[in-house]
């Protein structure tokens, strides 16, 4: 039995669709994260689970319940806004116990959650100040504290990283990722960067224009993407495609053929598979990918782990691995 | 260096001399006259008596009967039009603050009581509202079976503050929306899963949110409702006796009534004295808000 399970839930902004007929169940503490582009109704989905959208068709049960009407504050959940949503006139103590508060829980009671939460969180010495006076990483922390205080049945997060810095995006990564193994809590996060997606989850959602494209452990989307749109999307560099007729021998009856730049390899043209011609080079120090063209308009790039002494203009040949080979039929959907 | 960043100071200070200068002067002449006036002996309608008398004019207003009530009444109803306004101005800019049809024009409606002049606002609610004959609140009370009341009469106080609180509640209510557009809706959908009642959001959300805006209105209303005269002169003309006089109507009273412009010169500078007590209080009261 599922934890929290969605069935056929439907979201309509007038007659925009916006959310068509989603299933989805979610076990018992299991990070789950939805990803998508602009606009594919990653973030809709999570508000509909937290109760700030109403919910048009379809039911949402958590826990053996159905929550589909209940208001938010009833439903158990704690979310993490993007903005981190922080009352700005209260102390990060009283953000943090705000809800127990009104929920007349003994002050005792709320005084060592809270001190639990900021301990756990690095915050004990900033309990008296206000959200202006923290930094950008110390606000998300006392955000997550919110949520963390109200022991809530699932922690939404709601593209949590995406005002942070580079340096303080990865390291806040790790600190949800600890975060979640220490509480075991279920979690629904949505983000539209794949490396949080892929480093975070227990299971990534991928979404498009209100619908789930396909659901399963980061490494499962990787290998075996259902479909053309997931296999562009989940990768960077993109995986390469290319119309099945420049690889007869490998495409076994699809209308296009999909390999990883990390499957690729450069090597002399001559007896080469595919062969195309350099259009740029990029350096990374640890990897180096080769931006080319086949046969004038497919651009594709390979990557690899060895420097190149390939310039613009060279013709260069490219091998495979035919093990790695992924088929699409003419629908885009995976052979 | 030291005499060339000397020099870069003068100049500067050189071009703002004429502004402040007329400034200074603009403020210094009706005050030095005003001190003058109400140190020598000045009536209109004894014009050959003249000469210093030192207090005596501050004595004479200050002992005036009328004196004790226009102050209360000048507080009265600066508090109570502040109050009010700030009350129901928040009251209504809560309520239409979400969407709704017609929102744009509701709010043009609200916000037009301010542009309508203060003599007209004052002729209106006396003859077309007030008045115990056919006003229409005349109206309201008879068809309820009650007696008219009238209002002018017999609350006069009351009447004036209601008149300026009509005119005043919109400039509050204009503010307070617009303060209110600027709330965060994540921190409200923050609250919604904390499980805040409405109430709770406004005492918790709003009204913090809302502090800044709230003192501003505070602010300028007392500036301008310290010194309230065209609603009183065209309607009660501060009676009954003086139970709607205020400070700046007992000063007119002095000066263009009784003609004697010494009192009048000691009453303004006591309306000085009290506009300060009045600003020190509130600056201790909401000024924190302003920093």
């Amino acid at each position: 039995m599922a934890f929290l399970k969605l069935q056929n839930v439907d979201k309509y902004y007038g007659k925009l669709h916006a959310i068509k007929g989603v299933n989805l169940e979610i076990e018992n503490g299991e990070f789950i994260v939805f990803v998508g582009p602009s606009g594919c109704g990653k973030s809709t989905l999570l508000r509909m689970i937290a109760g700030l959208e109403v919910i048009n068709g379809g039911e949402l049960i958590l826990d053996g319940k159905d929550i589909t009407t209940t208001p938010s504050a009833q439903r158990d959940l704690a979310m993490v806004f993007q903005s981190y949503a922080l009352y700005p006139h209260m102390t990060v103590e009283d953000n943090m116990s705000f809800a127990l508060r009104l929920a007349k829980v003994d002050p005792a009671e709320i005084q060592e959650k809270v001190e639990k939460a900021a301990e756990k969180l690095d915050l004990t010495a900033y309990l008296k100040r206000t959200p202006k006076m923290l930094s950008g990483g110390q606000r998300q922390r006392v955000a997550i504290g919110r949520a963390i205080v109200r022991s809530p049945k699932v922690f939404l997060f709601d593209e949590p990283l995406s005002n942070l810095d580079a340096a303080l995006r990865g390291q806040t990564r790790v600190e949800i990722a600890e975060l979640h193994r220490e509480l075991g809590a279920t979690t629904v996060y949505v983000t539209h960067d794949q490396v949080e997606a892929m480093t975070l989850a227990d299971r990534v959602v991928v979404l498009r224009d209100g619908i789930i494209e396909q659901v399963g452990t980061p490494l499962d989307l990787y290998d075996h993407p259902k479909n053309r749109f997931v296999s562009q999307f989940i990768g960077m560099p993109q995986m390469n495609l290319l119309p099945a007729d420049f690889l007869p021998a490998v495409a076994e009856g699809s209308a296009e053929v999909g390999i990883r730049p990390e499957h690729m390899k450069a090597v002399g043209a001559e007896g080469a598979a595919l062969s195309g011609v350099v259009e740029l080079v990029e350096s990374l120090g640890n990897e180096t990918l080769i931006h080319m063209k086949i046969a004038g308009k497919h651009q594709i790039i390979v990557r690899q782990y060895v420097r190149t002494e390939l310039k613009i203009g060279d013709t260069v040949g490219v091998e495979f691995d035919a093990s790695r080979v992924h088929r699409f039929d003419s629908e885009g959907l995976a052979l | 260096m030291q005499s060339s960043s000397a020099g870069n100071r003068f100049v500067p200070r050189l071009l703002l001399s004429p502004a402040v200068a007329t400034l200074l002067l603009w403020m210094l002449v009706p005050l030095g006259m005003t001190l003058y006036f109400s140190a020598i002996r000045y009536n209109l309608m004894s014009p050959e008596l003249t000469g210093f008398v030192g207090w005596a004019n501050y004595e004479f207003f200050v002992t005036n009967p009328a004196f004790t009530d226009a102050v209360l009444n000048t507080l009265v109803l600066l508090g109570s039009t502040v109050f009010i306004t700030v009350a129901f101005g928040l009251a209504i800019a809560m309520l239409i603050n979400d969407p709704f049809p017609g929102q744009s024009f509701v709010r043009i409606l609200l916000i037009s009581p301010f542009f309508v002049m203060p003599t007209v606002n004052a002729l209106l609610w006396k003859h077309m509202m007030m008045n115990p004959i056919y006003g229409v609140l005349a109206q309201v009370w008879t068809f309820f079976g009650l007696e008219p009341v009238n209002w002018l009469q017999d609350l006069p106080l009351f009447s004036v503050i209601l008149m300026l609180s009509w005119q005043w509640m919109p400039f509050a209510c204009l503010i307070f929306i617009t303060s209110l557009q600027s709330m965060d809706r994540e921190q409200l959908e923050a609250s919604d899963l904390d499980g805040a009642t409405y109430l709770q959001k406004f005492r918790y959300l709003y009204l913090p949110h809302m502090a800044r805006a709230i003192t501003v209105v505070i602010m300028i209303e007392v500036i301008f409702l310290l010194s309230v005269f065209a609603e009183i002169f065209t309607t009660t003309n501060g009676g009954p006796g003086t139970q709607s006089t205020n400070l700046a109507y007992l000063i007119y009273n002095e000066a263009l009534v009784n003609f004697d412009v010494g009192s009048a010169s000691a009453g303004a500078m006591f309306a000085i004295i009290l506009a300060n007590i009045v600003a020190f209080f509130l600056i201790r009261i909401v000024g924190k808000n302003l920093d």
